[in-house]
């Protein structure tokens, strides 16, 4: 008996023997994402993050992210950082101690914090991020980004274009905006009553403060003023406070909601009916679009992401900029697999890989990314939806965003 | 048998005023204090915890201690409620932070004109205290927090959008690292200690307790209430403005967004946690909420790892509502702070056996 089973154990022990090596064999590279998991942004970040770390999970079961040089699995690492730059800057400190190689966030005014940490630690940043000032550092790259500032500002260029073709109705052109006191607004409007002025527009501001309820009279001013269309820069709940009040007004002004939030954000808060007609600018593709407007391979395949992952809750549009964000991740260690053995892939290594990033399309999702020296804005587009019957559609086409920079501080 | 640990264990006898006045009156107590002294400042060249992050914790903490034991003194020892600290750290953290990034001035030169600067503001909202007493008083010091929220945001372009501060340095040594910057804010640290200590054994100590345990018959007594509730307030907002040199220089990085209500609020909760009136519990309570706090950091993205069946953000979240409940049992079991609990342990090892 003893004859018996000593081949097979022996081979089972042999075949436990191998495990770590064969393990070993496999290298890993350490993704580390910082959000606010907490806290009153947790629902964004929350999102961002699950999208990214899904499509890093996704790719690690089809066997890992492989190129030229060899193949490499993803280990994802999470901090939360509660929107608090100090807790932020602990937190790399600490992904940095756990070999962190690249790390991605979502939004949030701190990222501008840490731009000396991941620049002398080498660690590049992917964002999706819109609360970043702007993408001044040669370690950070953005995956649909062009600067909070550039928000209104193509918006009003968008608006000024249809103006134009409408034949410049009422001489001059009129917009509004309507903003709540929160830190990040101030930089959606910097120097803007210049780039007005070049523009010929004519904007006039009103603010409302977070919390209230009613932002009527902000918007019966900017009525008086004679705007013809008011854009919203708030988040989800001041957006629904907003259009809540212009319904109370019957207020028939179109009004447009900048990417602090999605439309999809603003439906699920206020309701479908609340939300009917209200516009929102995207630069990746919306996962609340209306069910007759054909899917890319990258949107098909984040809808399983989420049915798979998160299928009992309510699709947010915000994974689907996290996927973004983990498609370019992985590009880039793929590019870097081009040229570097796994086992020497670190954040130098991908940084060169994202510098070769050319023409990327991201299965769809947004326009081709590429990166070239002193520019990794990402796709610099943007294109303008509607809400109707509780899902978005189209009312303009991909549009190149304006490209206006913070002057770094 | 807890009053017995606020006097000197037996057979030490204070038989000149100079041994007295001694903050530590045995020789273990002072062995202690020097070997705790050395440990801690020994702390970056330990390996193991000399890690960035741990010491970054370490240097917050310490900061922490700085701005709370200013409230303590304030709010502990003065009976004046103050909810809007973080607004105070943040006027210093800002005087310091454009000094330094605009004009070119040193760190070190820098401390103590922001210490002053939130000092003088701090004087400014502490004048309705004259007449205003608790949630009054409360409300006030709301004001600031959102007045001076305000200013930052709309006043100042770049404090709304931050603005890089260059590391302390002295001579060649640019204090840029965790390592590095923990000797400058544990000396801070401990200095700052150090003075609260004495401050409240002094003539004004003696003078915020009578205020705060009856001010009407301080003011029977010849205690000046007004001049004494602003030094109060002056002595407070004056930690918070050191407090917030020490954080911007230690983040290297000055934005409106790390000074929140939510931050005087975690302030105020420090010390009421470590005990109102302590200076001890003030160390105790900024620990405590600090470890807390990291526990809901480190283990929150590990519980939305493993609780999958959760939706969304629902598991990280639990562990606020842990936290809350803690908060809740210590004010239910223990209010008054830990620094009484402290006092208790005290107690029974010095009376063990007989602590009956």
């Amino acid at each position: 008996m003893r004859n018996r089973t000593s081949g097979p154990f022996a081979l089972a022990l042999a075949a436990i023997a191998l495990l770590p090596a064969a393990a070993a064999a496999q290298a890993e590279v350490v993704v580390a994402n910082i959000s606010a998991m907490t806290g009153p942004t947790s629902g964004t970040h929350m999102m961002c993050q699950s999208g990214s770390r899904d499509y890093l999970e996704h790719l690690n079961q089809q066997g890992g992210i492989a190129g030229k040089s060899g193949k490499v699995k993803v280990k994802y690492v999470a901090y939360d950082s509660q929107y608090v730059a100090a807790k932020a800057k602990d937190g790399f400190a600490r992904l940095l101690e756990q070999k962190m190689a690249i790390w991605t966030q979502c939004a949030s005014g701190h990222s501008d914090a840490l731009v000396t940490d991941y620049e002398t630690a080498k660690v590049p940043l992917v964002t999706g991020s819109q609360g970043i000032a702007s993408l001044y550092s040669d370690w950070a790259y953005g995956n649909y980004h062009s600067g909070i500032a550039n928000m209104i500002r193509t918006w009003m260029v968008w608006r000024k274009a249809e103006w134009e073709k409408a034949g410049k109705p009422g001489g001059t052109l009129v917009l509004g905006a309507v903003t709540s006191d929160e830190p990040y607004v101030p930089l959606a409007l910097w120097d803007i009553d210049t780039f007005a002025q070049q523009q010929g527009v004519k904007l006039v501001k009103e603010t409302f403060p977070k919390g209230t309820t009613d932002a009527g009279p902000q918007l019966l001013r900017l009525k008086n003023a004679g705007a013809r269309q008011i854009y919203v820069i708030a988040s989800a709940p001041g957006a629904v406070v907003v259009l809540k009040s212009a319904k109370a007004l019957s207020l028939d002004i179109p009004m447009t909601q900048c990417a602090a939030a999605t439309l999809g954000d603003v439906i699920a808060l206020g309701g479908v009916e609340l939300a009917e007609g209200y516009q929102g600018e995207y630069f990746f593709e919306p996962m609340s679009k209306a069910p007759g407007l054909a899917d890319s391979a990258g949107m098909k395949l984040a809808r399983e992401l989420w049915a798979k992952n998160h299928g009992k809750e309510a699709p947010n549009d915000m994974y689907v900029n996290g996927v973004l964000s983990g498609m370019v991740i992985a590009e880039g260690i793929r590019q870097a697999l081009e040229s570097v053995p796994p086992e020497k892939i670190n954040g130098e290594a991908i940084k060169r890989g994202l510098d070769r990033i050319s023409g990327f399309d991201a299965q769809g999702l947004t326009r081709p990314i590429s990166y070239v020296k002193d520019d990794h804005i990402g796709p610099k587009q943007v294109r303008y939806w509607v809400v109707k019957k509780g899902l978005v559609t189209p009312v303009s086409d991909w549009m190149a965003t304006t490209t206006f920079r913070i002057p770094r501080k | 048998m807890a009053r017995t640990a606020f006097y000197p264990p037996s057979g030490v006898y204070a038989d000149t005023y100079a041994k007295d006045m001694r903050i530590m009156k045995t020789r273990a107590q002072r062995v202690l204090a020097a070997l705790g002294l050395v440990l801690l400042f020994a702390l970056p060249v330990i390996p193991g915890v000399n890690a960035a992050y741990y010491l970054r914790l370490v240097i917050g903490s310490g900061i922490a201690v700085i701005v709370c034991l200013g409230l303590n003194i304030l709010t502990g020892y003065c009976g004046q409620l103050n909810v809007g600290q973080s607004a105070f750290v943040m006027v210093g953290a800002f005087t310091s932070g454009m000094l330094s990034a605009f004009a070119g001035w040193p760190f070190w030169a820098s401390v103590v004109p922001a210490g002053l600067a939130a000092s003088a503001v701090g004087v400014v909202f502490g004048i309705p205290s004259v007449r205003l007493k608790g949630l009054y008083l409360a409300l006030t010091t709301l004001g600031a927090q959102v007045i001076l929220g305000w200013i930052a945001l709309y006043g100042i372009s770049f404090t709304a959008a931050g603005f890089e501060v260059p590391p302390a340095r002295l001579g060649g040594v640019a204090f840029d690292t965790p390592q590095k910057f923990f000797y400058v804010a544990m000396g801070f640290t401990v200095l700052m200690t150090f003075f609260a200590r004495n401050l409240m054994r002094s003539r004004l100590g003696r003078a915020f307790i009578a205020i705060r345990d009856n001010d009407r018959a301080a003011e029977a007594m010849g205690i000046d209430i007004f001049r004494y509730k602003l030094l109060a307030f002056a002595i407070c907002t004056f930690y918070a403005g050191v407090g917030g040199a020490l954080l911007v220089h230690h983040m290297m990085w000055a934005q409106l967004e790390s000074f929140t209500l939510q931050d005087s609020v975690w302030y105020l909760a420090m010390v009421i946690v470590g005990g109102l009136g302590s200076i001890e519990g003030t160390i105790f309570g900024v620990l405590f909420i600090t470890v807390l706090k990291e526990l809901v950091l480190v283990v929150g993205p590990m519980a939305h790892d493993k609780l999958k069946f959760l939706p969304m953000g629902a598991a990280s979240g639990l562990l606020l509502v842990i936290i809350g409940s803690i908060a809740i049992l210590f004010g239910v079991l223990e209010p008054r702070g830990m620094a009484h609990r402290w006092s208790l342990v005290k107690a029974f090892y010095r009376l063990w056996p007989f602590g009956y």
